[in-house]
């Protein structure tokens, strides 16, 4: 395991798909989506209940081999998301952040990334997808917490935060938690690596 | 839309077909158990009045692709 985030008391926990936790979420997913294909993910979650979309999702991370194919090298990072009841589901695309801040941001907030929920072809795609999209930073803990009402939650190497946004407004804020170095855990970095491919320093 | 393919060239036809000239990508696992990015660069004739893109995602689904 190498990612926990948690939300409202509740986490969810990313696992190497060759884990047995990860073969046996597989083993969920295939049931209700038949076409996936396994080897595209370096990652697989635990499903957990997703407050805009009513229902719970499975989360799997797309190799960057295939995210290069789907962006055209535009993009960060790609996942893919499944809603386990009305069978759907959708990609989403961690771009670089290159708006504006929020004004309801703490002022220590770095935002570095953007995901958008994009549907793919012949895929039924969950209408509710397109309403929001999540923004993913960094920040001052105590400030985070403050801002947005969160449990004092810090990882022992390092901490995250993904806030879904509707209408312009965040309606819930994940806290993501790495107690160590592991593949997920230095979203920095990958920030400072794309920021520089980009040419966009300045987003720095 | 994400699309697993992509189509490079659409070029029309007296006849009223279209050729699609298009790239398409799989991730596999290879025999010694390593990732791998299978691509394939074809042609596929395309109906007259069909959707290019429908009529690709049918055909190489029936041919195993996705």
């Amino acid at each position: 395991m190498s990612e926990v985030y948690v939300l409202n008391g509740v986490s969810r926990q990313v696992y190497d798909p060759n884990s047995n936790e990860g073969q046996a979420l597989f083993s969920q997913l295939t049931s209700k989506f038949p076409w996936v294909n396994i080897h595209e993910y370096f990652g697989i979650s635990s499903a957990t209940g997703h407050e805009v979309l009513g229902e719970p999702v499975i989360t799997c991370n797309i190799h960057q081999a295939m995210v290069r194919e789907i962006s055209s090298g535009q993009n960060l990072i790609a996942s893919r998301k499944f809603c386990m009841n009305s069978a759907t589901s959708f990609i989403r695309l961690y771009g670089l952040f290159t708006d504006q801040k929020p004004a309801w941001m703490p002022p220590s907030v770095k935002v570095m990334c953007k995901g958008v929920n994009l549907p793919e072809i012949n895929r039924f795609f969950p209408a509710l997808a397109d309403s929001f999209h999540d923004l993913y930073f960094s920040g001052d803990p105590d400030e985070v917490e403050a801002a947005f009402s969160l449990p004092r939650l810090r990882g022992e190497y390092e901490t995250f935060y993904g806030a879904t946004v509707v209408d312009g407004q965040p309606v819930r804020v994940k806290q993501y938690l790495y107690n160590e170095q592991a593949g997920f855990s230095d979203w920095d970095v990958v920030f400072y690596l794309h920021c520089k491919m980009a040419g966009r320093l300045d987003l720095l | 839309m994400i699309k697993p393919f992509k189509i490079v060239e659409l070029v029309d036809r007296p006849d009223g077909l279209r050729v699609a000239r298009f790239e398409v990508y799989r991730m596999d696992l290879s025999p010694n158990g390593k990732r791998v990015m299978n691509r394939m660069r074809a042609e596929l004739l395309i109906p007259a009045g069909a959707d290019p893109d429908q009529h690709l995602f049918q055909q190489l689904s029936s041919a195993g692709w996705f």
